[in-house]
């Protein structure tokens, strides 16, 4: 019997690889520099002091000019406070300065609970530099901003016309969609006073102190728009303030996690803090009196009237506010309606043409090489947003760093997106064979189903490793843009009919007895049975399977609709059985390959089906036309 | 034409293709005239101007400069006066809006990728991350970013904060582990400034170091919908985000704008700064720095707002879930080193024994087991002592019964011994760690069976769940053949919960028949799947029925047909009490019945090392329901 020692210096590391690049200086290591060492040693305030303490040191001069310095301030102060009380001018002064104390110690209090924390962006100064030409994916949109931001500048004939600018301008839309984006955008082109505030700096410690923020930010814009023209004023995430009651509510989430308490009207704000009355002063802020008023405003009338004697002009009221939101529901429909926020723009993921213009427009930033077709990425990223689309092409990027490339090619966005999609890639070790097969019978089955049944899906890939949760899967995606809200029962069928692919494919090419849980137990998630019972779901209750649909009962489904919708679910199995019996060698064909490769891509699924005479169709994009803008295709003019 | 009202002249295409009013000064050029531009430099910080100028004009004239002093001189005693008030009221604000922020800058020694075992992968991507977060120049020529956020989510006790940790020393550059309770502030707002405390101080560290992370440990206390944990109840109200005064409300907005927002430079500074580079260099300002990262680690995701799992904010989300057979090979291995240890502990069969353990489980299991060492006499762990400690963190301490009826004891071994003989028979890949009749937390008795290889659910065949089943029947099966119908026992709770939960699944995944199982509404699932306790539909209950029978029929047969081994299995387990793996794998091999080798089988070389499946058991169909 042999005893091991603890040995803490034995690691069991393996050596690693190390890539050309990594013996680059790192930024991180430039600033190991002694210059920037100095700099975080010696601070301005630690300099100054250091060089007074040497100076007196070296300098007695100086030691005693120093303390002369102290002593003329202490003596100024004895000399205001040591006073006679007698003297009625001091008692006055004394008075006085009690009192500026008093009323200094509020006003710096309320100076400082009253700013709201705004990040003010001067025109020719956005550091970032987004302008419209870099707003891609969504034509409409971005015409929409820039006629808002036009005629946001002032155009003479238009308020001749009798027209006003915009008031307030509501972009909503799920998170990562380029509503923070289009605000920046439109920040650079609009050219005028930027103001952005997060919404959150508004709730504030003390009741009254929410809308005196509000105003005072009011307050300065208007103050800006006086000077440049106009302004702007950006509140992200709106709905932390301008919900129903004032406060942030809890919304029925979709993942359906047991947030079942909306409680859509909560209680104000009890105790101390204080956001109520922040909604009301927003509210009249973006449409109310907030028109010029008190004396110099009479005296301007009575000037107009009496001096120049025609009508008073019209207040320009020029400052835009935008609000961002994702949960719009949640807002104050006070908020919502024309006067404050006219327009409701709704910022949604893009199309497929606006995902190809987005590709092209990161591919100009990256280094990438020509094996990338954006129109096909395009058609293999369904609802991506532009910032998944960026953070893809990022990821890719770094897939090819850690390959020694620099240079980001369609290998590394295959590689990226799965990740993206699903999580990491984690290959079983230690699979056994049966099993192996098995899996490779089940994906199969899922290709075949595309091929036969959705002629209109091109297949993207293929595999047999694990990646986040699943063990192996098929990507297809269709050749033109689909909506679910218009699939017709021969779709739902089809798309039932790919689902229920891989339990065929255990089935026909292995056994009854190889029938396995991968095929998901649950409801609707994303596994194949979750999708069939979802799809049936969706099916029946839109009545698809008998005139009426499931809505009569409240709580529950009949019978009648249950044992249609076991009907169709059958059908469908036997059908796709029949026709992997009739494919039966072009399965087993493809599953040794799988076996052999593991994972297949695009091109060598297409080449592999048009042997079998199963053509895969090409990315359509027809007409395939950028849409034309009123002004011409022109950007921005007048700088 | 002629019906149109009020209007000036109408708008014309003119020879550029522009509608004839683009070409017009709007308002905003017109307040670029010289005289606006005058004017406006003039009212923009008129006090410090004015200071300026009879500041000048004191320079040429004494007296002006003597009253100027004067005047500063009762400006400063009333400011320090007003300092020592004001002073307080910073003093609160700082205070309120520290968080609790544990600072690791670089250079300290800590827990290094060396240290992270079990999950290659995973580390591999962390590795990557941390590479190009210390600002890799061929990666940002290239166009790329370093990440902002990455998300790690998954069970507790998987590694995530010490792989945090590992990332910290790795990347050397500082690191902010905030704890994100101490984020929710005592007053309203007070939570938001800290949030926008610490991210200025990471900013600020990163300007300095060239990179920063900021951790935020266990973040869906704040990063919740609405600004809440979702725990919903804890709250004052059940999920009302102000509870009285406190308030975190805003933290999440505040997070999500820090993260990804505005929070580039702006004022005058960034304005001043766009001026010398377009007048002076002559060329675009620089993006702005943001090589902050964040981390957060969660184990509920789901309760997460979806906005902060954008790309942008959190990029990448890497699941830490419980290492795999080879993962916990490398953990063993990992903790052995550091521990006395004999050569009886094998890391390849500690792993295969414990199938979903953490790393945190088995950092504690190897300290119980050295704790039985220590009172054993012995300064080094063996097997035994890591046999001893297992069950008692699964399932509580050993409690003997000490008075227990030889009838009881006998029908509580003949159930034990039926489930081990039907692991040897029905899943002849699993190894058999321990047979026992000892009272265990609150098990009377059990078998303890892993698999040589990992179990993946997806994975799961027809075949394999019904050999599961009969293996969780076999307990009753063995009772009712070998002590009669009347000496059935109601100890068979967990058991039959196993088989009612496989029996579940296999409907759901519709091999009970053709049908798909329950169909409808989710909320129909939910209700009557919880647990598998019942069945949606009448056809559905009756299929598992049936299933089951089926099952408790071939298991009771094949025991009966076994009874050798049966009775000389209960007996040695009469007279020992508990048996090990290594006697257990002897008697079984005495039958012809092989134990697989526990060490590792890579690439699916599973089945070849195995012994051979059993064949085809006949089965005499019996009356299924016991009379």
């Amino acid at each position: 019997m042999s005893i091991v020692k603890p040995d803490a210096n034995n690691k069991l590391a393996p050596p690693r690889k190390v890539y050309a690049w990594e013996r680059e200086k790192t930024r991180v290591e430039e600033r190991q520099k002694l210059r920037y060492r100095l700099q975080r040693t010696f601070t301005f305030w630690r300099l100054v002091i250091i060089v007074l303490v040497a100076a007196m040191l070296l300098d007695a001069s100086v030691m005693r000019g120093i303390i002369g310095f102290i002593n003329q301030i202490a003596t100024a102060i004895l000399q205001n406070f040591s006073v006679d009380f007698t003297n009625l001018t001091n008692t006055l002064l004394r008075l006085l300065i009690g009192i500026t104390i008093a009323i200094g110690q509020f006003a710096l209090i309320f100076w400082f609970l009253g700013n709201a924390r705004t990040y003010t962006i001067w025109p020719g100064s956005a550091t970032e530099g987004i302008s419209f030409d870099d707003y891609q994916g969504q034509p409409e949109l971005l015409e929409q901003a820039r006629q808002i931001v036009k005629l946001l500048r002032g155009v003479r004939i238009f308020e001749e016309s009798g027209g006003e600018p915009l008031n307030g301008l509501l972009l909503e839309g799920p998170p990562g969609t380029g509503k923070t984006w289009l605000a920046k955008a439109i920040s650079t082109e609009a050219n005028v006073p930027f103001f952005y505030i997060d919404a959150s700096s508004l709730n504030s410690m003390f009741m009254g102190i929410a809308p005196m923020k509000v105003s005072n930010l009011y307050k300065k814009a208007r103050a800006a728009a006086k000077d440049y023209g106009a302004a702007i004023i950006f509140i992200d995430e709106i709905d932390a303030i301008g919900s129903r009651a004032g406060v942030a509510t809890t919304t029925q989430r979709d993942s359906g996690e047991g947030f079942k308490d909306s409680g859509n009207r909560l209680p104000m704000m009890m105790g101390m803090g204080g956001n109520s009355g922040m909604v009301s002063t927003l509210l009249v802020e973006m449409d109310g009196f907030n028109a010029e008023h008190g004396g110099s405003a009479k005296r301007k009338a009575w000037f107009y009237k009496h001096i120049l004697g025609r009508k008073l002009p019209k207040p320009t009221r020029r400052v835009l506010t935008i609000g961002a939101t994702n949960r719009m529901q949640a807002l104050d429909p006070a908020l919502l309606r024309a006067g404050r926020f006219d327009k409701k723009i709704r910022v949604d993921a893009p199309d497929l043409e606006g995902r190809r213009d987005i590709f092209d427009y990161y591919l100009t930033r990256f280094k990438h090489d020509e094996t990338i077709d954006s129109l096909i990425l395009a058609s293999e990223t369904p609802y991506y947003t532009p910032a998944d689309i960026k953070h893809l092409i990022n990821e890719a990027l770094r897939y090819a760093m850690f390959d020694e490339r620099d240079t980001v090619t369609m290998n590394d966005i295959r590689q990226a997106q799965p990740e993206h999609e699903f999580g990491l890639r984690q290959p079983i070790k230690n699979l056994a064979k049966e099993d192996e097969y098995r899996l490779a019978a089940h994906e199969v089955g899922h290709a075949l189903a595309f091929r036969i049944f959705r002629p209109n899906y091109r297949i993207a890939r293929i595999t047999i490793i694990a990646q986040g949760g699943a063990h192996g899967y098929v990507l297809a995606y269709p050749a033109n843009e689909e909506f679910v809200t218009v699939s017709t029962y021969d779709d739902l069928m089809n798309q039932l009919r790919v689902s229920v692919g891989g339990r065929a494919g255990e089935l026909e090419f292995v056994g009854d007895h190889a029938q396995s849980l991968g095929v998901g137990t649950g409801w609707g998630d994303s596994s194949d049975f979750g999708q069939i019972r979802a799809a049936l779901w969706r099916m029946a209750n839109a009545g698809m399977f008998g005139p009426l649909g499931a809505n009569l009962r409240g709580t529950n489904y009949t019978p009648e609709m249950t044992e249609e919708m076991e009907n169709a679910f059958r059908s469908v199995l036997e059908e796709v059985r029949l026709s992997f019996r009739l494919h039966k060698e072009m399965g087993e064909e493809l599953i040794n390959l799988i076996l052999e490769k593991k994972e297949m891509f695009t091109d060598e699924v297409e080449a592999f089906f048009d042997k079998y005479g199963f053509y895969t169709p090409k990315v359509n994009l027809d007409p395939y036309k950028k849409i034309e803008t009123i002004t011409g295709g022109k950007t921005n003019d007048e700088r | 034409m002629t019906n149109v009202k009020n209007a000036p002249n109408q708008p014309f295409l003119n020879t550029k293709g522009q509608w004839n009013w683009e070409d017009e000064d709007t308002l905003v050029d017109r307040h670029n005239s010289l005289s606006n531009r005058i004017g406006r430099f003039l009212r923009s910080g008129w006090i410090w101007k004015t200071v300026l100028g009879i500041f000048i004009i004191g320079l040429v004239v004494p007296s002006v400069m003597r009253l100027l002093l004067t005047v500063l001189g009762v400006t400063i005693s009333v400011g320090i006066f007003m300092m020592t008030i004001v002073l307080q009221f910073v003093a609160i604000f700082w205070f309120l809006s520290k968080s609790r922020t544990y600072e690791i800058m670089p250079g300290t020694e800590g827990v290094s990728f060396a240290d992270y075992k079990g999950q290659p992968e995973l580390l591999e991507q962390a590795r990557q991350v941390v590479t190009l977060l210390r600002g890799v120049s061929t990666f940002e020529k290239a166009g790329g970013e370093p990440l902002t956020g990455v998300l790690l989510e998954g069970p507790p006790g998987t590694g995530k904060t010490w792989l945090a940790k590992a990332i910290s020393t790795e990347a050397g550059v500082p690191f902010y582990y905030v704890d994100t309770s101490s984020l929710q502030g005592m007053f309203m707002g007070t939570s938001s400034l800290k949030v926008i405390n610490m991210f200025g101080k990471a900013r600020k560290a990163a300007k300095m170091y060239g990179a920063a992370v900021i951790f935020l440990d266990e973040i869906d206390t704040v990063g919740s919908r609405g600004g809440v944990s979702s725990t919903g109840g804890q709250g004052p109200g059940g999920g009302n985000p102000m509870g009285g005064m406190g308030g975190e409300m805003g933290l999440l907005s505040t997070l999500l704008v820090q993260m990804d927002g505005f929070s580039s430079e702006h004022g005058w500074r960034a304005s001043l700064k766009a001026r010398f580079y377009k007048l002076v260099l002559r060329r675009k300002v620089p993006k702005p720095e943001r090589r902050v990262l964040v981390i957060g680690a969660t184990n509920r995701v789901a309760s997460l707002d979806p906005a902060l799992l954008r790309p942008g904010r959190f990029d990448k989300k890497l699941r830490v879930d419980p290492p795999d057979m080879q993962g916990r090979v490398d953990i063993f291995a990992y903790y052995l080193l550091k521990m006395a240890h004999d050569e009886s502990l094998v890391p390849a069969i500690l792993a295969t024994e414990t199938p979903g353990y953490t790393p945190a489980d088995i950092k504690y299991l190897l300290n119980e087991s050295l704790r039985y060492a220590l009172f054993a006499g012995r300064a080094y762990i063996t097997y035994e002592d890591f046999r001893m400690a297992q069950p008692e963190h699964e399932m509580g301490i050993r409690a003997p019964i000490k008075n227990m009826s030889p009838e009881a004891k006998r029908r509580l071994a003949y159930h034990e011994a039926g489930h081990a003989l039907a692991v040897r028979l029905f899943m002849p890949h699993h190894r058999i760690a321990r047979i026992t009749i000892i009272r265990q937390g609150e098990a009377f008795g059990h078998v303890s069976h892993y698999p040589a290889q990992d179990v993946y659910q997806g994975m799961q065949t027809i075949t394999k769940i019904e050999n599961r089943m009969k293996v969780s029947v076999a307990g009753k099966a063995g009772e009712i053949e070998f002590c009669g119908l009347n000496e059935q026992t109601v100890g068979v709770g967990g058991d039959f919960s196993t088989i009612r939960s496989l029996l579940w699944q296999m409907a759901m995944a519709g091999m009970l028949g053709p049908l798909g199982g329950a169909l409808g509404r989710p909320q129909d699932v939910m209700h009557t799947g919880s647990e598998g306790t019942s069945a949606p539909s009448p056809e559905m209950a009756k299929a598992m029925e049936e299933e089951f029978q089926k099952i408790l029929t071939e298991c009771r047969t094949v025991l009966r047909e076994h009874k050798n081994i049966m009775d000389a299995l209960v007996n040695l387990l009469l007279e020992k009490n508990e048996i090990l793996a290594n006697e257990i794998r002897a008697f079984f091999d005495q039958y012809g019945l092989h134990t697989p080798d526990p060490t590792l089988l890579n690439d699916g070389a599973g089945l070849v090392a195995l012994p051979p499946e059993i064949g085809e058991i006949p089965v005499a169909v019996t009356d299924s329901r016991p009379s």
